[in-house]
């Protein structure tokens, strides 16, 4: 079988997702290309393909201009990876989505200046175009990318997992936020990271995105039974679900 | 081999050294702190252990059947298992999480025997040791009791700072001896490490509402009711914690995953949970699926079910040791059982409240009297049955409005258990219009019976407790209701006494149960009489004086029931016991007429006796200046 050709891509983001694909460490990267070809990655180089098995795409589709070369990577790629929370989810992008006076807010007087426009919402990749696969996680997990990209190879249909976070948090036995006197979404947020998080002591923002069920109303409810002002436990964490908000 | 050729003693000052030993020669293993928690893990030094602990946040399970576990090893067309069990000493395991790797034991050995999880257990020595403190949420005491532990190999019982009592249970157990320097416990040891260990089943804060036996029953009628688990199960976030942390919870998911290679790789287990809501998914093919439990109340019931119910036949009990972890550790907090069975219990009240406002509140039942005895010169004992053949239900303490058109309707308690279904009875004292008509009925007879009504004694504060029942002249009526009750679930129970005492001999009641009483090793039977002829054998003097029969804690709970003279000396020789106002409860009698708080006879300040009572904690009412 020839080796799959992958492209990689990105959009608005902050590229930590790319940085974090190369951290594998020399000897697992250089594996990983053995059995892949990158044709196209704009870290690494900038030759031009035709035709992909695999498009790998990084950051949110915020700007109109974006949706022409979102259609274009779709139109020459085999299966379409979103990678990260910017693009699976919206991510941090998505925060302006509630907010009008985000542009003054962050850019001042500079504000108005053409090239600083964007779309009203931050959305996910496929806001704009279908994706075949999702890789969750600000930034996302290097080890789950190559589950995917391992079963892809295979012709597997990956396993993304579709519970909560506290379901790896309790197995790593952590001590719950919630029991220190802290608080937590670990339990609307979507696993596969392993929990890092409540297990560093430092609770969970959901940076891979709620599970395809979330019980918002008892996210807000516990935490306000934790002792949360009402209106910070409704907006609390929106920085990765923004988009995924049932108000959204 | 006798007992007392099993049971060793290690005195405290040699303890350290005994873990020492053992900690240089095995792969020592036990609850460790963790910040202000507590898990199992390994132990490096002495002070490591911390048979102190109250709950590990995972149980035991997790050294056999480990969250994530290779099964096999792949490599292109080669594959292995991954079997490679470690020999441990898993050290101060509580006597719940012994049940419960007992049950995981048997799940695991059922049918087709997993050498995954049974080469791991083998290779493990599991030493229990007694409850030190009792974690928050946990209802033990009350759960499955009939099931024993077993299938560990030693048990530690601490005896203050004296030591500990080793009970060995195996030859595993019998050879860490070596490690210590042990000497047979002696009698009074092994004495005091069973009331050590029996002394602290009654002391968890959380009990459940219903005996185990019921519990199963009570549940199942449930099933159908989805409106009541999806109300349960609203803050569901279908987490699987509750799963996660349970240690009778089994099941799991298997993923293969491949190796950087893409050649070799190993196929997993993990821990899987029934509440989160892909569990029960299936996939239909071209991107549909279909799960067979879509809702959070559908998934909570399972769960519910799991532990009440289903496997109930193969465990003969419940599949929950009552440890708590999964009540301590549900953020939204509703995954605690006793918390489930309280609301199927106040269901149950609900109905039948609902099932009265469409009566007319004063209609009696037809009963038919199946016996009828004169007990005494104005006693006549019967026993009942309705007319229509349907079953009673009440509990002992309650009463019924009992009567004969033309004459009244008067308050009668229930002097039988409801253990003891379909029949009750009830003593009648004549005393006047009504009383007398009653006590010329015959068998075949019938008279016309409403209720049960008002509040019996407090089932679920007493079980589990040292009980202790005074009663006077007629007052063995009710409580006999509960001795009874008591007599037919004695393990729900721990000590057991009662005062009986009668103004003469002539007056004495139920003279069968007497003799039983007396002669069973069940219960702590004492009697006396105010005054009697020379052929009276027994004991002479008022009812106080059986307190110096019997040495009493002060954790006892105590039930009186006589006449109101009574109430006040008995309560002056429990408070010289120290017993808590609280733990005292006072049958009261009132004139009564509705005998549901509407007519206002029998009201004492703002309580009615017949809707709040007749039973009362003697906290709730001593300081009512109309009730004693
Ligand atoms: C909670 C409770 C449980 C009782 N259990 C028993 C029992 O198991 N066996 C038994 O023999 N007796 C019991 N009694 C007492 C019994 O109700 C009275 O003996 C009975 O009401 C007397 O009615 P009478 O018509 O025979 O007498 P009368 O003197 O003719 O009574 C007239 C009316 O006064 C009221 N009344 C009179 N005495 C009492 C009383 N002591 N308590 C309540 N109302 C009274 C009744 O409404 C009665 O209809 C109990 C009373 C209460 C409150
Ligand atoms: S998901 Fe996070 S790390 Fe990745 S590109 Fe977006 S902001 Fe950066
Ligand atoms: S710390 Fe967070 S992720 Fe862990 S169990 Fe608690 S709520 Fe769940
Ligand atoms: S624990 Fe939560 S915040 Fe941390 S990596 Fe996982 S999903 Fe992201
Ligand atoms: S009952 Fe509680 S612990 Fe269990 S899945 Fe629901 S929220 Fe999680
Ligand atoms: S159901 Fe809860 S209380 Fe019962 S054994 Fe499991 S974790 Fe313990
Ligand atoms: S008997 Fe009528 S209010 Fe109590």
């Amino acid at each position: 079988m020839a080796k799959p050709k992958v492209g990689f891509f990105d959009f608005s983001s902050c590229e930590g997702c790319q940085i974090e694909l190369t951290n594998y460490g020399d000897a697992d990267f250089v594996e990983l290309l053995n059995h892949i070809d990158i044709v196209e990655f704009r870290e690494a180089m900038s030759e031009k393909a035709e035709h992909l098995d695999i498009a790998c795409i990084e950051g949110s589709f915020t700007r109109k201009e974006e949706r022409t070369r979102l259609e274009a990577i779709r139109k020459r790629s085999d299966v379409v990876i979103s990678f990260g929370a910017c693009a699976s989810t919206g991510g941090i992008n998505a925060l302006k989505n509630h907010q009008t006076d985000f542009q003054e807010y962050v850019y001042g007087k500079d504000a108005g200046a053409a090239h600083l426009q964007s779309n009203a919402k931050a959305l996910p990749i496929d806001g704009a175009i279908k994706v075949d696969y999702k890789v969750f996680g600000c930034p996302m997990d290097k080890y789950e990318f190559l589950n995917i990209i391992s079963s892809l190879l295979h012709g597997k249909t990956p396993e993304i997992p579709d519970y909560p976070v506290c379901v790896e948090c309790k197995r790593n036995e952590t001590i719950c936020r919630f029991q220190e006197g802290d608080h937590c979404m670990g339990m609307v947020a979507r696993a596969g990271c392993g929990a890092p998080c409540p297990e560093a002591g430092i609770p969970c923002e959901a940076c891979r995105g709620f599970i395809s069920n979330p019980n918002e109303a008892s996210l807000v409810q516990v935490l306000i039974e934790n002792g949360m002002p009402e209106e910070r436990a409704r907006n609390k964490s929106r920085i990765f679900t923004n988009a995924m908000r049932s108000d959204a | 081999m006798s007992d007392s050729e099993k049971r060793y003693f290690i005195k405290d000052y040699d303890f350290s050294s005994f873990l020492n030993n053992l900690m240089e020669s095995e792969n020592l293993v036990g609850p460790i702190a963790k910040k202000n928690k507590f898990v199992f893990g390994k132990i490096n030094k002495t002070e490591d252990l911390r048979l102190d602990y109250d709950i590990t946040i995972l149980p035991p399970k997790k050294f056999f059947f480990p969250p994530a576990q290779k099964l096999i090893e792949f490599d292109g067309e080669n594959y292995r298992d991954c079997i490679d069990p470690q020999k441990m000493v898993l050290f101060g395991v509580h006597f719940y999480d012994i049940k419960s790797l007992d049950m995981t034991d048997f799940f695991f050995s059922e049918g087709q025997p997993d050498n995954n999880y049974l080469a791991n257990r083998e290779a493990a020595t599991v030493i229990g040791s007694s409850v030190q403190k009792i974690s928050e949420r946990a209802f033990w005491g009350s759960i499955g009791r009939d099931v024993k532990p077993k299938g560990h190999d030693g048990f530690l019982t601490r005896l203050g700072d004296t030591g500990y009592v080793y009970d060995v249970t195996s030859y595993k157990g019998e050879a860490l001896l070596t490690y210590g320097n042990f000497r047979n416990a002696t009698k009074e040891e092994i004495s005091k490490a069973e009331k050590v260990n029996e002394d602290i089943m009654h002391q968890c804060n959380a009990q459940l509402p219903f005996p185990t036996d019921k519990l199963a029953e009570k549940v199942r009628a449930e099933f159908k009711n989805e409106e009541l688990w999806d109300e349960l199960a609203e803050k569901c976030f279908s987490c699987g914690t509750c799963n996660t942390v349970c240690p009778t919870c089994y099941c799991f998911d298997v993923h293969d995953k491949w190796n950087l290679d893409q050649k070799s790789g190993s196929r997993i287990r993990y821990w899987d949970a029934c509440l989160t809501s892909e569990f029960a998914q299936v996939s239909l093919g071209s991107g549909t699926s279909e799960n067979f439990r879509n809702t959070r109340g559908e998934r909570f019931r399972h769960r519910i079910m799991r532990k009440a119910v289903y496997l109930n036949d193969k465990l003969g009990g419940p599949a929950c040791v009552g440890c708590g972890r999964c009540s301590t550790s549900c953020t939204a907090d509703i995954a605690d059982p006793v918390g489930v069975y309280n609301r199927i219990m106040e269901l149950e009240k609900e109905a039948e409240i609902a099932a009265r406002k469409s009566q007319n509140i004063f209609m009696p039942r037809k009963a038919m009297i199946l016996r009828a005895e004169q007990t005494t010169a104005t006693e006549r004992h019967f026993t009942l049955k309705m007319a229509d053949g349907s079953s009673v239900h009440f509990e002992p303490g309650q009463m019924l409005e009992v009567s004969l058109f033309g004459y009244g309707e008067i308050p009668i308690g229930y002097a039988s258990s409801p253990t003891r279904t379909r029949t009750f009875d009830i003593v009648v004292r004549s005393v006047g219009r009504v009383s007398k008509a009653l006590n010329k009925l015959e068998v075949g007879d019938s008279m016309f019976v409403r209720g049960p009504l008002g509040h019996g004694f407090p089932l679920d504060k007493l079980r589990g407790q040292n009980i202790l029942i005074v009663a006077g002249g007629i007052g063995l009526c009710p409580t006999r209701s509960l001795i009874q009750y008591i007599l037919d679930r004695r393990d729900e129970f721990y000590n057991f006494s009662l005062f009986y005492g009668t103004r003469s001999p002539s007056e004495r009641m139920f003279l069968e149960d007497l003799k039983s009483w007396d002669k069973s090793p069940e219960i702590d039977f004492f009697e006396t009489v105010d005054t009697a002829e020379k052929s009276w054998k027994g004991n002479i003097g008022v009812i106080t004086t059986l307190f110096k029969k019997k040495a009493l804690t002060p954790d006892t709970r105590v039930i009186i029931c006589g006449p109101p003279i009574m109430y006040k000396f008995v309560i002056k020789e429990l408070d010289t016991l120290d017993i808590d106002h609280g733990n005292i409860y006072v049958d009261l009698e009132r004139r009564m007429k509705c005998g549901i708080g509407k007519c206002g006879h029998c009201q004492i300040n703002d309580k009615y006796v017949c809707k709040d009572g007749p039973v009362f904690p003697f906290s709730e009412i001593e300081d009512l200046e109309e009730a004693l």
